[in-house]
């Protein structure tokens, strides 16, 4: 019966309150009593992350930087479509990308390879690649674009040195394949089209 | 000069907290160039340090000061935020391997940044006061949305189970009790109980709904029940008896011990 809007303003109301305490709670359980659960996950987890500090990021790395940048300027009403080079797997985030990846049977770690450019495009087997255009609703001629582009420098290195960051350097399908951790099956069925230097065969 | 928030509650508006308010005034004298650079610095202590809240009240300005690199710097500072904020770390949690946890940390920051870019873009279409609940505190308004995504890929996962304690709880309540003053008495975040805390809360985080909430509100400081109708209890709460919250309580804390000692052992 409770409208999901009003459910999630209630929740952010909660959350930004500059009392946390026990009243705070209450006034909150005793207003929206249907609720309760979610007040007291909430309360806990508002808890929860303030005893964390940031030092404990290990990485801050971005590589989907340009492409949300490029969809937040495209959003505005009237706007183009953004560029091709970084719209091919924007609509894939967090559980779609997961879920792609699973429909093309790699490690999550494979497909962000891909996305970030660094497998050598000529080393894909054509049809993994097929297979990727198909499963990411896209084409092969876009998704071949796509692969050829430079590989996506993180956008976070940028701040962190004094230099700019060299050009990464590019893998092998085969050697992404063979250094991922994944069943000998999956690798197996992944390597069939590849030659041993890695390159695409015939 | 800087745009109040439209977001409304019991027809009152909205406000950010006075800093933020002197934070933007002062940014907005700046060229965009420095801000945009400013909000580069991830560290807080930094007296040029520009407060979450101030980068994505830029950000949102963006719409109507055009796209240009330090917009899309200011963007992608904004991200970086997000990103320290639901980290991905390298930890040992019982039951789980290393590599299971960092990956399911991973698609919650990735799910995370995808609902925060949701919201942008959202908002770049026609404002979304639910933004407004950011530009007052940032991290907590991030929090609800880790919570949300956190529930969102366990849905998704089966193979990581809460904590569960079938042995005998006896003699365990006075040591928890300890533990619970140990986490209460905050004396600031530098105090040597801070690991411990943390440690103890990732204990917690694991534990089934039922037992979980009944531990929150333990560390609320609420009693599990009281025979004075006015008093809150737990019990009154939940919506259970005083015995099914006792329950809860000794296999939560039974669990939490098993966890701890498991963390300090490794």
């Amino acid at each position: 019966m409770s409208d999901p809007k009003m459910r999630e303003a209630i929740l952010y109301a909660f959350a930004v309150e500059p009392n946390r305490d026990q009243d705070t709670l209450h006034r909150y359980l005793t207003e929206y009593p249907d609720f309760a659960d979610e007040l007291i996950d909430l309360a806990f987890e508002l808890r929860f992350a303030d005893a964390q500090s940031p030092s404990q990021t290990v990485s801050i790395a971005d590589p989907g930087s340009q492409s949300a940048w490029e969809e937040f300027i495209a959003s505005a009403p009237g706007q183009p479509k953004p560029a091709k080079a970084g719209s091919f797997l924007s609509k894939f985030r967090g559980q779609t990308f997961a879920d792609l990846a699973s429909r093309l049977k790699v490690p999550r770690s494979i497909l962000t390879a891909l996305r970030d450019r660094i497998v050598e495009p000529l080393s894909i087997p054509e049809r993994f690649l097929c297979r990727f255009a198909e499963a990411a609703e896209s084409s092969l001629r876009e998704v071949r674009e796509y692969l050829a582009h430079p590989p996506l420098v993180i956008g976070t290195a940028k701040f962190k040195s004094d230099t700019k960051p060299a050009q990464q350097g590019r893998v092998t399908f085969r050697h992404l394949v063979e250094n991922t951790e994944m069943s000998d099956e999956d690798r197996e069925e992944l390597l069939k089209d590849c030659d041993d230097d890695g390159r695409q065969r015939g | 000069m800087i745009a109040p928030l439209q977001k409304q509650s019991d027809g009152k508006t909205y406000f950010r907290p006075q800093e933020i308010e002197a934070a933007l005034e002062s940014l907005a004298r700046l060229p965009i160039e420095e801000v945009a650079r400013r909000a580069q610095i991830s560290d807080a202590e930094d007296s040029d340090y520009v407060p979450s809240e101030c980068v994505l009240h830029f950000v949102r300005q963006s719409k109507a000061n055009g796209d240009g690199k330090p917009y899309q710097d200011l963007f992608t500072a904004l991200r970086n935020r997000v990103i320290r904020a639901v980290p991905v770390r390298l930890r040992r949690v019982v039951g789980v391997s290393k590599a299971a946890e960092s990956d399911l940390e991973e698609q919650i920051q990735e799910k995370v940044l995808f609902d925060f870019q949701k919201l942008l873009c959202v908002d770049r279409q026609a404002y979304d006061n639910r933004l407004d609940f950011y530009e007052v505190r940032f991290n907590s308004a991030l929090v609800l949305l880790r919570a949300s995504a956190r529930r969102a890929v366990l849905r998704k996962q089966s193979r990581r189970k809460p904590m569960q304690y079938d042995g005998d709880g006896s003699d365990l309540t006075l040591e928890m009790e300890e533990a619970l003053d140990r986490v209460r008495n905050q004396n600031g975040p530098e105090n040597d109980d801070s690991v411990y805390r943390l440690r103890f809360y990732e204990a917690i985080s694991t534990l089934p709904d039922d037992q979980r909430r009944v531990m929150e509100l333990l560390l609320e400081g609420l009693p599990i029940y009281s025979k004075e109708p006015e008093v809150r209890t737990i019990s009154k709460i939940l919506g259970c008896g005083e015995q099914t919250v006792r329950n809860r309580r000794d296999r939560a804390i039974a669990a939490i011990r098993l966890a701890l000692n498991e963390e300090y052992v490794a």
